[in-house]
Formats: structure tokens, C-alpha cells, sequence
């Protein structure tokens, strides 16, 4: 890829003539030897038969060896290892305990603002123009005269450097732009409430290097054989945490430095202070994509808050039971106040039709998470891309899955029309992942015991006995380790005798329905013997029958 | 507000009015009147114009085509095509997102011949019940005049279509459908399709236009010969992606009329995604509408970036604020210094007398971006026609080299250039040097006037020029002396270099030198090196690149590798990149320790290495009893990864997780 000639190779063969030519003057022979040359050389310069991008990959790239490689050469306690020697010495100064709530500094943040400000004042002085003095001499012909491999240990020490004299030049760019603010503007209060001012460090003030993996490198690591050791977390003394234990421990945050509060804090004020420029992109036609670590909720309900005179929708990408229905819903009946149809595409023109009957009103549509499981499929992104795709529908989304851009392919990328952004604000992501069930998490079953309620609640008082009489077996068996649950016979004998049902098919009848809501699991044994439990735990079916005074 | 539920994943929030209530008063967007934002719709505007005048003249041909094809099948009688389904199939080219455009132009061109048109999109093609009730119900709505005939979809079938067709249609009128995307329709489909048609193919005329996106061989592979048979196709070519790209380009970057310029490595981004990515020119627009807006947005100080009349009106809405700022860009500030000694420097930077220099330095910007665009003409010209074309054939490859190198005339390329042209024979040369003087023409500009009149004396002293060399007979040796072989040797090099060249020979170096020194070294000078380029030019590759491809992985990386970047703060700087310091964010700590792993992470070390690492006081070799907290801490972090994408839950062995990357 790093060939020497700087420039793009057009896409046929290069002729390198030698020098013994140049002096020759004679113009006959001149033509054949040529010819000559060229075809010797075509043997050599195959390779360099393909036209390749400058821009589109160059060297100073992350190379995918460092997300996907394997340091260690696998050995059963690596991560152990590699710990203990990374281990820092015990730090002497103690951290002060941050009293402010992060989530809480987003909402109400004037007095923190101060000092972080000034420090940035002083250190803008110094920084002049570095930018266009060494834009053109260094960056540029750094990313292609250097003759290197991927060896992203090796140009670390180039990294940091560069980025710093970018980052600066960042700055003074922005400097430029505050200044040039005019307070001319006509506010309008409820629908940009955010102050105007666009401060140094609107843009984000980091080049990281860019990044592409080589494929190769994936199939070695999966090639291999694993090897890693037998314990489990059975090993700890301490049990597995609930979900909301683990939702108190963490309330506070008290594990984040104040230091890295602060720095957090005034990423997340300067991302707000892009919210104007946001929304000037989207006026243009397009969709702001934010990406990067960390939650970008704040952010955007921050915006939210900002364009809070139009009408809007939040759909929640990472929500696990989301339909492409509930969104097309959420904007005909609510927002358009209109009827909604079942059929999709007809949904998508009505939709398209109002709008484009009043050019003048916007509809926004934040989307926390585009890459949310429920929007992954091609029909749930192809539906979005259409709403996006009407000009008056502004777009606000944010992606987290390092493979979300696999999602879109041509058509979708062109009718999105993507505007990226790196937001990378390090908050956790809290409600995100509220949702997902972790290993470490003990199942509550919360969920599962009012879901039981309500659909016992509807049963049929027949159905209930003998909903009950299979819970209290269990019960009862509850210290049998080898209970596999209430037999078939066993339940119709007891059921027949209580007079709740007069025949096999009925009683069949009823279990079918247990089945079809979850509150019964029916499991067969070696002889074929059905047997019927109840997939709840001991704890939550005892709760459930005392409820109910049983 | 807090938008999160366990029932619910979408809210809507009503805002302040309801859409389509025409009362609503929108107070207008406070940047209306800025003047960055008037410069950057006014240039904006101009690109759509020329844009539009492309997209015209490029569908042009095959519009034509398509017209007199459907004009040819609506003259002649239903029975001489015997049943079969005349078919039209257009080669668009794999740049799938430019095609609605094209198929919009179709449609507006067909409609004085048949009112009858239907577009099939590729949502609607993936069951034969919604292809047809598409395909019919366009058909049949298009009739403006008789509303009230039907309209509901589910009466829409053959059987109704026919009658309609006998009871309201001129039998002449041929049916036309629009199949837009012909491989993402499926095959089967397709095939019933064609097959209904033909079977009314008697009583009905239908036309259909397929849109093919890569090759002909896709409709042989996906339909079988019996629908293949009962097809009468015609082909039509699009012009090349590549042809329409440099149209663009020529229309817009090189192109004098409109000030804003791409150079640098902004310039080669872009069209590396269109020759690598897409080949799409919306999106080659869209992304240089991403560099306008990252060009102009809330900067006043690019609002100079006009036309030559326009720079005096547009100067006096600058405030002292935004001449100070012009005053510490870059090239600018060089300028100054150059043309300052110290006494006059105040007078210098003195507002009034600063406008001044800034206008002459506008105006000359101008200037010297025209004869720039026209040397790199010329420079295409002479040297696209080379055998092997060293520096390329496209005139963007031309005008990429000059604004993306140093120096372009040191590049290996340039010279190699050169040296093929000294190669050249006489009729080549004028030609070529002809062709030059003609570009020069077009110029009003008195100095390229006048390096035309250089060039045309220059091509005369070349027309008079002999080709033979003057013959001055030397006796190679003369008979008397003796010679050892030593000494002939020497002779015999002497006389090669004293050989005179022929009259040609030396005219045509003349013009090659004259060209190298006085017309190439001196217009072509990188724009970056000229004052007040920051003005007009937009080179940042970087900031282009984060926005208009975005580096998600990259930034989500770096973010964990080294979260200094981001967070600025003193604890977190990391010595190398293999450093696990403490302070650290725990997902970074996760996502570091997870890096040492193969294909199965044990959850038990792993909270073991993270534990090492965040608490180094407990000096146990494992920890068995650990901190609610820290656990607490742990397991948030690995529910995070997990949502990034690295890892997975796995069942493979108990209580491990899998890695993903």
C-alpha cells in the first residue's frame, strides 16, 4: 500500500524506463523500445496494476491487530498475569470522593462550568495556527511517504504527539468561530434553548487514527484451539448480585474519580454546545449519527429538550420488545392523529403524504440506539431509512455495536444520508443494559411473578384450582432433589377428585393453556411419562400462593 | 422526561403545535440572515444549477432512446408483436442510490406518450398479489380526468384491468411498467409476472422497463428460458459512472464561477469513495455539501468567499472582530510579514488600509485560481494523451496532483512526462501545442494572452524547424594518424556528444523547457501556499473523513484503549500502550484485560485480573470474598462490553463468555 510515488496510480501499468534512454535522441527505435519495456515490465508491475486509495486507508490507521489480536500465546491465567504486572503501587494520595451525581451535574451545571473554562483560556495562548503552518508539510505527507507496517506498538509514541498538535489546531479553528458568533441572532426560546455561543471545542477535539481490521487475522484467532481454566464463579463466597442491589451499589458512582467527573462533565457541555449546529444539519437533509464510548442518552434528551417546540419521538433502539408497528403508531396516532392502517408500506405513505402536504413542519425523531436489537433486521432499518428520506422528518440517532455499520448497505446509506459524529462521553450505560441478562446478574423473576398474577387472574375458577393444586405439589417437593415435576396421571387423579374436570381431554384443554402463557413447562422422562412443572423458582411460588390465601 | 420504561420503547412528545395545522407560525431559523449562511446557500445554489444542467445532458441519450422505443411500440398495431412483451432493459450501473433520479427524468419523459406508467420500487416486488395490485393500481390511477373509477387495491387484478383498458384506454396506448430494481426483486416472483402478462399480452400492450444494475447476464441467470421467450428486449446503456464524475467535477470544482474549492486530502477522500465505495455522484454531492457546511458554518469570516463584485458589499458586514481573525490565518499572516518592515506595520494592520490589502488579495486569489484551473487544463491536455499516461488520464488526477502534492513538478511522474514529450514528433507536438493555445484562448485573462502569444512563437519557430540535422562530415579517423584503441575510444565519445541535435530537436526542448519554467512552475503552485486560501478552500482530510464516513470502531478504540484522549486528565496517560494503570474507567480495565484472551473468557479470572488491578491492597493471590462494590463495578462493565459488541454469553462451559472480535 505504501508505495513511494505519492500520488494515485492510475489503473494501468507503469513504465519505469532506464536511464540509458534518456540521453538516446534518436527518435526510431524509440517507440519499440518502449513497447519493449512494457511488456517486460507487465510481468513485474501486475501488482501495481490496481488502482488503490490514497485517502480511504492510509498508514497511520489503527490496524485491526490491535482490537483483534491475541498478545499471549494462550495461556490458561493471561488476564492474571498481564494484571499482576500492571498492578500499581498503592497510591498514597487518597482521591476525594466526588459528592455530585453524575447524571444529576448534566441537568443543573452552571457553578461546575467556571474552572475547567479558565483552564482552557490559558492554554489557548500559546496555541497559534499550527494548524495551516504544518497542515499541508506534516499530516500530509506523513500519511503516505512512510514506508511502514502495521505496528500500532511502534508509532504510539507519533500518536500522541500528533494528536496533541491536531487537537490544538482544533482549537484555534474553534477560537475563530466564537468570536465570529454575532449576538444578531433572533432567539427563539422554546425552540433552541441552548446558548448560541459555540465554544472552543465544539468540534471534537480528537483525531483518533482510523481503523480497519485484516481478515486474516480473524480466522487465525478462531482457528485455534481454546484453552482456559475450569473455575467458575461458584468459587466466590459471595452470591451472585440481584438487579436491584447491583442498581444501589452503583447509584452514586462513587468509583469515578472527581477528576474524571469533571473531564467527563465538560465533554458532555461541549457536545451541547454543537446542539445549533445539529440542528442546522438536519435542516440540510441530513441525519446526525453520533458514535463513540459511552452513553449518548444525556445527550440527546438533552436535545430533546432543545427542540422540545416541534413535535418529536423518542424510540428507544435498545428497548427489547420494540416493533417497527410501535414506531409507525407512535407517529401516525399520536403525533399525526390520524388513522393507522396494518400494512407497513401503506403506514409509510400516509406518513410521507401529510408530510409533505406541510413543508413547514418538522417531525423529529431521536432514536437512542439505531443498532438496537429489535431494529437490526433489514425491514425494521429499510422502514426507518424511508422516514428519514422525507425532508421534513429530522433524524437524530446514536450507534454503540462496534459491527452497527454493517447494518445499511448502499440505498439505505444514501436515503439516511448520514452526518457522523464522535460523542464520546464516557457515561455508563446504565439504562441500556438494564435490559440485557447478564451472567453475573441473578434472575429476579419480578417480572415473571406479576405477569403470573395477571394471567391467573383471568383464569376460570376450575382453572385455578388445578393451577394450584400442581403449585402445591411442587411445594411440597421441594426438598426432593430429584423432583421433576407433578406427574400427567397424578394431576387428573387429583383433579378428578376435587371435581374440577370430568375427562382427560378437558384437563389437556386447560394445560394447553398453561403452556401457551409459560406458567406450565411440560417435560417428558426415559419411561414417557409426562411431567408437568412449574418454571418458578421455590421462593417466588410460595410468595404466590400466599397471595392468593391458598 | 426521563424516556425510559419497561413497557414502552417509544414516546411521543406533542410539541408545541400539531403538523398539519396550517395556522402554526414558525419564527424564521435565526441563521436566515447571517452572512456565512447567506454565502453558503448562494454557492450551494450555484452547484445545484450546474448539477442540474449534468444531470440533464447525461440522461439525455438514453432518454431519447427509451422515447423513440416506446413511440415505435405505441405506432405499430397490437398484432404484429405476436404476443410477446416488448421489454426494455436499462444497464444503470451499480450505483444504486442515484437511480431514482434517473427513473423520475424516465417517467416525466414518457408521460406525453402514455399516461399509463406504474414504478414498481423493490419494497413492493416480493410477492406476486402485491406486484400486481402495484403495478395495476398505478396503472389505472394515473387517469387524472375519471377519478371515481376505482381505486381500492384489493379490486385491482387482470381481470378488471382488461375491462378497463377496452372501455376507457385508446388501443394504442401502451402500458408501461417501471420494474426499478431488478435483482433485488425475486426471480420467482418476477417469473409469474411476466407470465400473467403475457397471457393478455393479446388484448393488451403492455412495455416493460427493467432497471439492471450490473449486467445482462443477471436476467439470463434469474429468469428460465420460458419467460426469456416470451420477452422482445432491447438493451440501452447509461453513460459510465466515471464519465459522469468528472462531468461534475469539471462543472463544479473546476470550474471558475464558483469560488468554494476542494484541494488537498479533502479533494482525494472524496473521490476515493467514489471510485472505491459507491460510484454514486448524490452521495459525492452530499459529501461535498458536508464540506461546505463544515467550511462555512457560523464562520463570517468565509463569507468572503464570493464572486470578485461581490467582495466589497460582502467586506462591510465584517466587524473589527472577524479582521482580526483574518488577519491570524495563516497565509495571511505570512503575507503580512512578508510586505512589512517595521515602521510601516501599524499602518498596515490598520483596518481600513487591512481591507484594502484583503480586497487586492482576493481579487487576486481569483486570479490566480483561474490561470491555476486553466495550467491544469492545459497540463491534462499535453500529457493525458502519453503513451501509458504516467500522470493519469482524468483531469481530476491532473488537478489532485497539483493540490495535493508539494510540489507537483518534483514528482518521478512530472518528469517521466516531460521526457516522453521530448519524444514526440513534429506533427504530434504542434498538434498538441495547438490544442493548448486554444484552451489559453478562452481566457480573457491578459497574461494568459499572453503566455498564448509566447506559445504561438514557439509553435512557428517549430513549423520552420528542420528535422534533418545539419550534416558536417567528420573523418571519424583520419588515415595518417595512429590511434591506439584506447585513444578511439575517447574520439569516439567526444564526437557522440558534440553531435548536433537537429533544429527540431532544439525548438522542441525550447518549448518543453518554456513550459516546465515559465508556464507550469509558476501557475501551478499548491493553492495552500497562496494568501488567503483558508478563504475559499476547504483541505481538512480529517475533519471530512470523521463526518462523512465516521471511524466508529476507531473511536470506540481508542476510547477504551487509551481513554486520555478523550478525557484530558493527568491520571490516565498512559506510558504504553500495554499499561493498565488504575484510575483507568473500569470498562477501559475490561476491555484491556480482555485483550490477553482467546476465542473463551473465564469469568472468574477475569473478575480476578480486574479485581488485581482496581484493588492492589488486598494482597491475597485470589480473592474469594469480594467487595459487593467492586463486583457490583465488574459486573456493570462486562454488561457494557456486551453491549459494544465484544463479547457474548456463551454456553460452550460454564460461566465463560466468548469473544467476538
Amino acid at each position: 500500500m505504501s508505495t513511494v510515488e505519492n500520488l494515485r496510480r492510475s489503473s494501468r501499468l507503469k513504465v519505469r524506463k532506464p536511464k540509458r534512454y534518456i540521453s538516446s535522441s534518436s527518435d526510431e527505435n524509440l517507440d519499440d523500445t518502449i513497447e519493449i519495456n512494457t511488456t517486460e515490465n507487465e510481468l513485474k508491475d501486475v501488482e501495481e496494476n490496481v488502482q488503490k486509495p490514497v485517502e480511504l486507508f492510509s498508514n497511520d490507521d489503527v490496524s485491526g491487530e490491535a482490537l483483534y489480536k491475541l498478545q499471549t500465546p494462550g495461556k490458561k491465567d493471561a488476564m492474571t498475569k498481564k494484571a499482576y504486572l500492571c498492578r500499581t503501587p498503592i497510591n498514597t494520595l487518597k482521591l476525594p470522593v466526588a459528592k455530585v451525581v453524575i447524571e444529576k451535574i448534566n441537568i443543573n451545571n452552571k457553578e461546575l462550568s467556571e474552572t475547567p473554562k479558565k483552564d482552557q483560556k490559558i492554554s489557548k495562548v500559546p496555541i497559534v495556527s499550527k494548524k495551516y503552518e504544518s497542515g499541508l508539510t506534516s499530516s500530509e505527507s506523513e500519511s503516505i511517504s512512510e514506508p511502514s507496517d502495521y505496528h500500532p506498538s511502534e508509532d504510539t509514541e507519533d500518536e500522541t504527539t500528533d494528536t496533541e498538535d491536531v487537537e490544538s489546531s482544533y482549537d484555534e479553528k474553534d477560537e475563530i468561530k466564537t468570536k465570529n458568533q454575532r449576538q444578531k441572532f433572533i432567539s427563539q426560546p422554546n425552540l433552541l434553548s441552548t446558548p448560541k455561543k459555540i465554544n472552543k471545542k465544539n468540534k471534537p477535539s480528537i483525531i483518533h487514527k482510523d481503523f480497519h481490521m485484516e481478515t486474516d487475522e480473524y480466522f487465525v484467532t478462531q482457528s485455534e484451539k481454546v484453552i482456559t481454566s475450569d473455575r467458575t464463579l461458584e468459587h466466590l463466597r459471595n452470591s451472585r448480585l440481584t438487579k436491584e442491589k447491583l442498581e444501589t451499589l452503583l447509584a452514586n458512582q462513587n468509583h469515578v474519580s472527581s477528576q474524571h467527573k469533571k473531564n467527563i462533565y465538560s465533554l458532555t457541555r461541549n457536545y451541547s454546545m454543537l446542539f445549533p449546529m445539529w440542528y442546522f444539519i438536519m435542516e440540510q437533509g441530513y441525519t446526525v449519527l453520533l458514535y463513540g464510548l459511552g452513553s449518548k442518552r444525556c445527550l440527546i434528551n438533552n436535545f430533546h429538550k432543545s427542540i422540545s417546540y416541534h413535535p418529536s419521538l423518542v424510540i428507544n433502539g435498545f428497548f427489547p420488545s420494540l416493533t417497527t408497528k410501535d414506531i409507525l403508531d407512535g407517529i401516525i396516532i399520536d403525533l399525526l392523529e390520524l388513522n393507522c392502517s396494518s400494512n407497513t408500506t401503506e403506514c409509510i405513505d400516509l406518513i410521507e403524504k401529510t408530510l409533505r402536504k406541510n413543508p413547514k413542519d418538522r417531525l423529529y425523531l431521536l432514536i437512542h440506539n439505531i443498532d438496537g436489537i429489535m431494529l437490526r433486521s433489514s425491514k425494521a432499518q429499510d422502514l426507518l431509512s424511508c422516514l428519514a428520506n422525507i425532508p421534513n422528518v429530522c433524524v437524530l440517532a446514536s450507534i454503540d455495536h462496534i459491527n452497527a455499520p454493517l447494518l445499511w448497505d448502499h440505498t439505505k446509506h444514501s436515503k439516511f444520508n448520514f452526518f457522523w459524529w464522535d460523542t464520546t462521553t464516557f457515561l455508563s450505560y446504565q439504562e441500556e443494559t438494564s435490559y440485557e441478562s447478564s451472567l453475573l446478574v441473578q434472575q429476579s423473576g419480578a417480572l415473571a411473578l406479576s405477569s403470573l398474577h395477571n394471567v391467573f387472574l383471568s383464569l376460570t375458577s376450575n382453572a385455578k384450582s388445578i393451577y394450584i393444586l400442581l403449585a402445591k405439589n411442587q411445594l411440597n417437593n421441594s426438598n426432593n432433589v430429584n423432583f421433576t415435576g407433578m406427574a400427567f396421571k397424578d394431576l387428573y387423579r387429583a383433579a378428578r377428585e376435587g371435581f374440577l374436570v370430568s375427562s382427560d381431554l378437558a384437563l389437556r384443554a386447560q394445560l394447553t393453556e398453561f403452556i401457551d402463557h409459560k406458567l406450565v413447562k411440560i417435560k417428558r422422562n426415559i419411561d414417557s411419562v409426562e411431567h408437568l412443572i412449574i418454571p418458578l423458582n421455590n421462593g417466588f411460588l410460595k410468595q404466590f400462593l400466599e397471595e392468593h390465601d391458598m | 422526561m426521563d424516556n425510559v420504561s419497561v413497557s414502552k420503547g417509544v414516546f411521543a412528545h406533542k410539541g408545541a403545535y400539531k403538523i398539519g395545522n396550517k395556522r402554526t407560525k414558525f419564527e424564521p431559523l435565526d441563521y436566515l440572515n447571517e452572512p456565512w449562511y447567506l454565502t453558503y446557500s448562494e454557492t450551494w445554489k450555484s452547484i445545484q444549477n450546474a448539477i442540474e444542467d449534468i444531470r440533464s445532458s447525461m440522461f439525455q441519450q438514453v432518454l431519447n432512446d427509451l422515447e423513440s422505443f416506446v413511440s415505435k411500440i405505441k405506432a405499430k398495431p397490437i398484432e404484429q408483436f405476436e404476443n410477446e412483451i416488448q421489454t426494455a432493459i436499462l444497464l444503470t450501473g451499480v450505483n444504486v442510490s442515484d437511480h431514482t433520479i434517473m427513473f423520475q427524468k424516465v417517467i416525466s419523459k414518457l408521460e406525453p406518450i402514455t399516461k399509463h406508467v406504474a414504478v414498481i420500487l423493490s419494497r413492493d416486488s416480493n410477492n406476486i398479489k402485491n406486484l400486481v395490485e402495484e403495478s395495476i393500481y398505478q396503472l389505472m390511477s394515473n387517469e387524472k380526468d375519471e377519478e371515481d373509477i376505482l381505486t381500492k387495491k384489493n379490486q385491482c387484478h387482470m381481470r378488471n384491468l382488461k375491462l378497463w383498458y377496452q372501455r376507457y384506454c385508446d388501443q394504442n396506448d401502451p402500458l408501461v411498467i417501471l420494474i426499478t430494481d431488478f435483482e433485488s426483486s425475486s426471480p420467482e416472483v418476477l417469473h409469474d409476472f411476466i407470465l400473467i402478462l403475457s397471457s393478455y399480452a393479446s388484448s393488451m400492450k403492455f412495455i416493460l422497463i427493467f432497471g439492471v444494475a450490473t449486467t445482462l447476464h443477471a436476467i439470463h441467470r434469474s429468469l428460465t428460458y420460458d419467460v426469456t421467450s416470451k420477452l422482445n428486449v432491447q438493451v440501452f446503456h447509461m453513460q459510465k459512472q466515471i464519465d459522469i464524475l468528472s462531468d461534475v467535477l469539471e462543472k463544479t470544482v473546476f470550474c471558475t464561477n464558483i469560488p468554494f474549492k476542494l484541494i488537498g486530502r479533502a479533494f482525494q477522500f472524496l473521490t476515493d469513495i467514489f471510485l472505491f465505495y459507491d460510484f454514486s455522484v448524490e452521495n459525492f454531492l452530499h459529501s461535498y455539501k458536508i464540506c461546505m457546511i463544515q467550511h462555512f458554518y457560523a464562520n463570517n469570516v468565509n463569507s468572503l468567499c464570493c464572486q470578485p463584485q461581490k467582495i466589497k458589499h460582502r467586506m462591510s458586514f465584517l466587524t473589527d472582530e472577524d479582521l482580526t481573525e483574518i488577519k491570524k490565518l495563516p497565509s495571511i499572516e505570512r503575507y503580512i510579514k512578508q510586505h512589512t518592515s517595521d515602521e510601516n506595520k501599524d499602518e498596515l494592520l490598520d483596518n481600513d488600509r487591512f481591507k484594502e490589502t484583503l480586497s487586492q488579495l482576493l481579487n487576486k486569489f481569483h486570479q490566480y485560481m483561474h490561470r491555476f484551473l486553466i495550467t491544469v487544463k492545459c497540463l491534462h491536455d499535453l500529457m493525458s494523451t502519453l503513451p501509458n499516461a504516467p500522470m493519469g488520464k482524468q483531469l481530476r488526477e491532473y488537478y489532485t496532483r497539483a493540490v495535493y502534492a508539494k510540489d507537483m513538478r518534483e514528482s518521478q511522474e512530472y518528469k517521466e512526462c516531460l521526457q516522453l514529450l521530448s519524444f514526440l514528433s513534429k506533427k504530434e507536438m504542434l498538434g498538441k501545442l495547438n490544442s493548448l493555445a486554444a484552451i489559453m484562448k478562452s481566457s480573457k485573462d491578459p497574461v494568459m494572452n499572453k503566455v498564448k502569444a509566447d506559445l504561438q512563437s514557439h509553435i512557428k519557430t517549430i513549423e520552420e524547424a528542420d528535422l534533418e540535422v545539419a550534416s558536417n562530415p567528420v573523418d571519424i579517423v583520419s588515415t595518417g594518424e595512429k590511434l591506439s584503441r584506447l585513444q578511439l575510444k575517447e574520439k569516439l565519445l567526444k564526437l557522440s556528444q558534440t553531435q548536433s541535435r537537429s533544429p527540431y530537436k532544439i525548438a522542441q526542448q525550447d518549448v518543453i523547457d518554456y513550459l516546465d519554467q515559465k508556464v507550469f512552475s509558476v501557475y501551478l503552485v499548491n493553492p495552500h501556499y497562496v494568501p488567503a486560501n483558508e478563504i475559499f478552500c476547504f483541505s481538512d482530510g480529517n475533519l471530512a473523513k470523521q463526518h462523512i464516513r465516521g471511524s466508529l470502531r476507531a473511536a470506540i478504540h481508542t476510547g477504551l484503549n487509551d481513554p486520555h484522549v478523550y478525557l484530558n486528565c493527568e491520571c490516565c496517560k498512559l506510558e504504553n500502550d500495554d499499561a493498565i494503570p488504575s484510575t483507568l474507567p473500569d470498562l477501559s480495565i475490561i476491555y484491556k484485560l480482555h485483550l490477553e484472551s482467546r476465542k473463551l473468557i473465564n469469568m472468574y479470572d477475569w473478575l480476578q485480573a480486574f479485581l488485581i488491578i482496581v484493588d492492589p491492597a488486598s494482597s491475597a493471590r485470589e480473592q474469594r470474598d469480594v467487595d459487593p462494590k467492586l463486583q457490583a463495578r465488574f459486573t456493570q462493565a462486562v454488561a457494557e462490553l456486551e453491549f459494544l459488541g465484544f463479547i457474548k454469553s456463551s454456553r460452550k462451559k460454564t460461566d465463560h463468555v466468548k469473544r467476538l472480535t
